[in-house]
């Protein structure tokens, strides 16, 4: 617990963590605002639900924000005065990853508030008074929230295990860009790639997974997004925890 | 106290050290000497529970590094000059440091203070020297009021006077009943403050005792500058 709130302090003190955390939020911003203003579409119910669970893309970016974060141990050195404090690794690491999952949970949850008021507000302002009812809004911010919190934690573990901040970084932009690509290609693929899992978690309809392929339902994408979250993180204790610090 | 028995450890095929025994005492500055990659460096990090030796071991105490209850206010460590995120004030540095230990945070200004790094302690470490960014590091060895000091070439980065700073501390965290362990290839600078003596070469002890006994009170700096290259010079021909 100790860790967990010595890791926000050393966050909410950290410039780089307020920019990268400051992108994770306007992406999804972004994202909608060009939706909103490129499509050409009816905006009813079903499709500003779809549109919403556009939020969920703050999760990939905070798989980026744990990435930076606990590769940047690594790369700062920071590791060392970290096990000094606490020899014992399975903890120290379990403290990190816990406050990355509260900051991924905060940012995902004003990500996806901000989603929401963009939407109703753009709708509201071009004369499209949509309504929506509480239980897809309440999808959309628990969803995106447990999404990003998961996504933080699940890059948390992969900057533990890669160490080289740079090389997890490519990685993880190489598979953000290559995930849709990859869902259009191989439909069997797709409902389970990372972008579709979110969408599913933040209420998106089944259908919104394209053509040939519906999402897999909430708590399914749940699973399978916690599952690989918890994956990373528990090799990255493995690995900390049999690491020598050169 | 201070025990290091037999240890061992090769990193594949190298061995980095090779039986490394000794005992640093409480109340005494014992340096441990040695050429660069004697394996000193090696022998604090598992000393520190941050690498694991093949045989033998290191312990404070009695107990390993990993098993102290409270290992801040145990021991407190200066291993690298840069273990600093850059855009981070050395004064959250400290915090965050405090927090995870449970340390109360006044502790963060007296060790602020003790450095002399009061007044820069907002600025980001980035912008600090590497003498700075050295007393900042001993700010965070000294958070928990240990009993215990250990540094790793601690003099790098440090001007006329922040060497003369640094040993009056050392003598000072001695005379106070701690038990002090510093590595150094600086002799002359040892030769001031040490009590007791390991020399290291080749991972192994070529030589030690206290440092009256090895080299007498006769200037002492040469004496052990010719009893250091002396030591190693001889197993480096064998």
């Amino acid at each position: 617990m100790r860790i967990a709130r010595a890791t926000l302090y050393e966050l909410w003190r950290t410039p780089s963590a307020w920019v990268v955390a400051a992108l994770a939020t306007l992406y999804p911003l972004v994202v909608i605002g060009l939706l909103l203003g490129l499509l050409d579409e009816t905006w009813d119910a079903a499709n500003v639900r779809s549109l919403l669970a556009s939020a969920s893309s703050v999760g990939m970016m905070m798989v980026l924000f744990g990435v930076v974060q606990a590769a940047g141990e690594y790369r700062h050195r920071t590791i060392v005065p970290l096990l000094l404090a606490e020899p014992r690794r399975t903890p120290a690491v379990v403290g990190r990853l816990a406050g990355y999952a509260v900051a991924g949970a905060v940012v995902g949850l004003v990500a996806a508030a901000l989603s929401i008021l963009l939407t109703y507000g753009w709708l509201a302002a071009s004369g499209s008074a949509v309504g929506l009812r509480a239980g897809p809004l309440v999808a959309v911010i628990a969803g995106a929230t447990a999404y990003a919190a998961l996504g933080t934690v699940l890059g948390g573990g992969l900057g533990g295990l890669a160490r080289n901040q740079v090389a997890a970084v490519i990685a993880v932009f190489a598979y953000m860009n290559l995930d849709p690509p990859l869902a259009q290609a191989f439909p069997a693929y797709g409902r389970f790639g990372a972008t579709a899992l979110g969408v599913a978690m933040s209420g998106g309809l089944p259908e919104a997974g394209g053509p040939g392929q519906r999402l897999l339902p909430w708590p399914a994408a749940t699973a399978i997004w916690a599952g690989a979250a918890l994956a990373l993180a528990g090799a990255a204790i493995l690995a900390t925890r049999r690491r020598e610090l050169p | 106290m201070i025990q290091v028995a037999e240890l061992t450890k090769s990193y594949g095929e190298t061995r980095a050290i090779e039986g490394i025994t000794f005992t640093a005492r409480p109340g005494r500055v014992t340096a441990l000497l040695g050429p660069n990659g004697a394996g000193k460096t090696t022998t604090l990090r598992i000393l520190l529970g941050l690498s694991q030796p093949d045989a033998g071991t290191a312990t404070i105490g009695g107990w390993q590094y990993r098993a102290l209850g409270d290992p801040t206010r145990t021991v407190g460590a200066l291993l690298e000059w840069d273990t600093f995120h850059p855009s981070r004030s050395g004064r959250v540095h400290l915090r965050a440091l405090a927090a995870i230990t449970g340390l109360a945070e006044c502790r963060v200004d007296a060790v602020l203070d003790l450095v002399e790094l009061g007044g820069v302690a907002d600025r980001r470490v980035r912008t600090y020297s590497q003498g700075m960014r050295r007393r900042l590091g001993l700010a965070a060895a000294l958070l928990g009021d240990p009993v215990v000091f250990v540094a790793d070439e601690p003099q790098g980065g440090l001007d006329p006077q922040g060497m003369r700073w640094l040993r009056e501390l050392l003598r000072q965290l001695a005379d106070d009943g701690r038990t002090v362990l510093v590595s150094s290839h600086l002799l002359a600078e040892v030769a001031r403050v040490a009590d007791d003596v390991v020399i290291v070469d080749r991972g192994r002890v070529v030589d030690r005792g206290p440092l009256a006994e090895l080299v007498g009170t006769d200037e002492p700096g040469a004496r052990l500058e010719e009893l250091f290259l002396e030591r190693t010079k001889g197993l480096a021909g064998s």
